[in-house]
Parts: C-alpha cells; sequence; structure tokens
C-alpha cells in the first residue's frame, strides 16, 4: 500500500497545505480535488501533488448543499512514528457501546476518556515534565 | 434484507451480506453502530471548532470546511448507521452518544484550538483516509465498496482542513513552535486508540466486507504516521520536538 498512501499524502497534505485562498465550495461541486502547487507555506521541493485515484475515482463529491440529519439520528445532546506510535493508551467508554456478542472471538477495546488535565496548564510545553493530553475523537 | 434510508445512495442490501453465518452479521452490525457513535463525535467536535475557529479569526476557507464537516460527520453516521441495519436485519436504534470535548488546557486560545486542530484533523482524520483506503482495498462486496468509497471521499477534506490551517497565516511562528514541542504527545494521545482491537469483530476482521484483520488495521495505522502524518508536519515546517 505504499504508493497508494504516498498518493494520499499528496493529496491531504501539500494540496491541504495549499488551500488557503482557495474557494472550498466551487472546489467541492466541481468534483475530484485538482492537484494544486504548493504555497509559501509548504516546504520547497516537494513535489506537486497527484490526487488518490480511489478516493476520487467515479463519484465526484455531493453537490446538493449539505443538511445535518438530526430528524434521524440525535445529534443534541451533549454530555457534557515510529516510536510515538507506541506511546500511552487511554481509558474506557465502552458503558455506552452496545452489547457485546456472545462469542469467544470478539475482544474487548477500551474507548476513549476525554478527562481534562488537572494542571499545571499546557502554555509551556516543557519536554518530558508534562501531563498526557487527552485524546481527540476519532471514527473507530 | 433490511430496508432503511440509503444515506450516499448506498445499496439497501448486498446478496453477500445474507450469505453471512447470523452472529457475524450481528456483530459486523454492532461494529458499524459503534461508528455511528464515534462519526457523532467528531461531528460534535466540528461544530464546536467552526465558530471558534471564526472568532480567532482563522482563514475563513478553513473555517467555512470545518463547519461543512460537521454537516458530513452526520451523513457518515447515517452511513454507518444504515450499514448496520443491512447487517442486523432491522434499523438499530440510534445509540447514546457521550460527548466531552477534550481541553488541553492552554492559556492562549489559538494554541489551545489548533491543538484541536492538529489532533482531530492533522492526527485522527489523516490516519482515517489511509484505514478508510485500506478498507477500500480490501473491500469485495458493493456494499462495503460503495461506503468506504463515499466515506474516505470526504474525510480527505476533514484531513486536508487540518493541514491548511497549520499552513495558513493564522499560524504565526511562535505558535508553530509551540505546536512541534507539543507534538509527541498529541500523537500518544492519538495514535494508540487506533491501534486497539476492535470490539465486536474477529480478530481476522471481515476483509470482503472492508474489515481488515486487527493486525493489518494495525500495520496501516504504523504506515500512515511514517508515511503520512510525520512527513506531513514537516511539510508545513513543524517538527517534533
Amino acid at each position: 500500500m505504499t504508493r497508494p498512501v504516498a498518493r494520499l499524502f499528496h493529496a491531504v497534505v501539500i494540496v491541504g497545505a495549499s488551500l488557503a485562498g482557495c474557494d472550498a465550495g466551487s472546489e467541492r461541486e466541481e468534483g475530484p480535488t485538482p492537484a494544486a502547487a504548493p504555497t509559501s507555506a509548504a516546504v520547497p521541493g516537494q513535489p506537486t501533488p497527484t490526487a488518490s485515484p480511489e478516493a476520487t475515482a467515479g463519484a465526484a463529491p455531493d453537490t446538493e448543499p449539505v443538511q445535518p440529519a438530526t430528524a434521524r439520528l440525535d445529534t443534541s445532546s451533549d454530555g457534557g512514528a515510529d516510536d510515538q506510535v507506541d506511546a500511552a493508551r487511554s481509558g474506557d467508554l465502552a458503558a455506552d457501546a452496545p452489547p457485546r456478542p456472545a462469542r469467544s472471538a470478539m475482544r474487548a477495546r477500551p474507548a476513549p476518556t476525554m478527562a481534562a488535565p488537572e494542571s499545571p496548564r499546557g502554555d509551556a510545553c516543557p519536554p518530558g515534565s508534562e501531563r498526557p493530553f487527552p485524546p481527540c475523537y476519532f471514527i473507530l | 434484507m433490511a430496508r432503511s434510508a440509503r444515506p450516499h445512495d448506498l445499496p439497501d442490501g448486498d446478496a453477500s451480506v445474507d450469505a453471512l453465518p447470523d452472529a457475524l452479521r450481528q456483530a459486523i452490525s454492532q461494529h458499524w453502530t459503534q461508528r455511528v457513535v464515534s462519526e457523532l463525535q467528531v461531528s460534535r467536535t466540528f461544530a464546536r471548532l467552526g465558530p471558534w475557529l471564526r472568532s480567532l479569526r482563522a482563514d475563513a476557507t478553513v473555517v467555512d470546511m470545518v463547519e461543512r464537516a460537521a454537516h458530513e460527520e452526520v451523513q457518515h453516521a447515517e452511513l454507518c448507521l444504515h450499514l448496520a441495519a443491512v447487517y442486523a436485519g432491522e434499523r438499530p436504534p440510534a445509540p447514546e452518544v457521550p460527548f466531552e470535548m477534550p481541553v488541553f488546557g492552554f492559556e492562549d486560545e489559538r494554541l489551545e484550538a489548533a491543538v484541536h486542530v492538529v489532533g482531530l484533523c492533522c492526527v485522527n482524520e489523516t490516519i482515517a483516509t489511509a484505514y478508510l483506503e485500506r478498507c477500500l482495498a480490501l473491500a469485495t462486496t458493493p456494499l462495503a465498496r460503495a461506503a468506504n468509497r463515499a466515506h474516505l471521499r470526504e474525510e480527505i477534506d476533514h484531513a486536508r482542513l487540518g493541514w491548511a490551517h497549520l499552513a495558513s497565516s493564522s499560524l504565526t511562528p511562535d505558535l508553530r513552535k509551540q505546536l512541534a514541542v507539543c507534538l509527541p504527545r498529541i500523537l500518544a494521545a492519538n495514535v494508540p486508540l487506533w491501534e486497539q482491537p476492535d470490539a465486536h469483530l474477529p480478530v481476522d476482521g471481515v476483509p470482503a466486507h472492508g474489515l481488515p484483520s486487527h493486525a493489518d488495521s494495525a500495520e496501516t495505522i504504523r504506515h500512515a504516521v511514517r508515511e503520512l502524518v510525520l512527513p506531513g508536519f514537516r511539510h508545513v515546517g513543524i517538527v517534533a520536538g
């Protein structure tokens, strides 16, 4: 998967770094995102990006106005590399997960907690002495 | 075969789903039901970030994309609920969605918001694009291919907006330096979550249905961090301290 991911890198990172000043709305309605040259914020010498074919092939992005589907799903309630990859693990949201099937092959998966750091505040970020950050939400 | 709303024009059934053992169908349905929760949590985060970034005078294009992402994540939740219904044979009830906005504890609001963008978009949504690309590559069933393609198409923009924010003039050189120092903690908080086993699926996954094995998924995540996330930060001038 090296090559597709490399293409994705170009699509996500380099095109993303070029977006300031672009009209995202018109881009969306015209279909797959075209490659864009890096801006001055980008690192010199990076190659010109190309979009991932899997991501863009066939289906152009929706052209209809985006409407929240709150009538069907309740979205209103608020309850309120390398070596680094192997770092901290987090806590458990499993109380709200659906019942697990009674299968020996099913495994428990702790979910993130969103507890805020107590103190000190993180402004200084002194290496090695800071509390862990809470995780952000993600799609799995 | 379940009938339900058809977000993203997905098929409303799939013969390959009907052919699965009942227990596996229920397990996959529960996976997708959990994905409903995740998508709505991400949606709520985007919904909070939009007006916040606007108040901080972030780039208007980025703010517009954040606000659109909040809506698109709700649509992704609809997509996941649709799949949960197809696999279960009936539409499950919409799950409860616990939500609490993470707090990083910075007095500088621009830095606090930037850490949100980095964690949510540059790390998690970027990893998501690699994960979904892998799911799509494995999937052979029509429903799984359509669902992952639709999801991936929009997830790329959600990652892209984060990189756009980091590359924009909204970030001062001092903010970039502070983000670089904080980057190891951001990665440590988020990357391991992706490597945890799925609570509902067999360890070997269900590849034909776009669900990688745990080992495959973990390797995809590590590869994405090495080849996408870290090079991305270097690209926008943020190198981990």
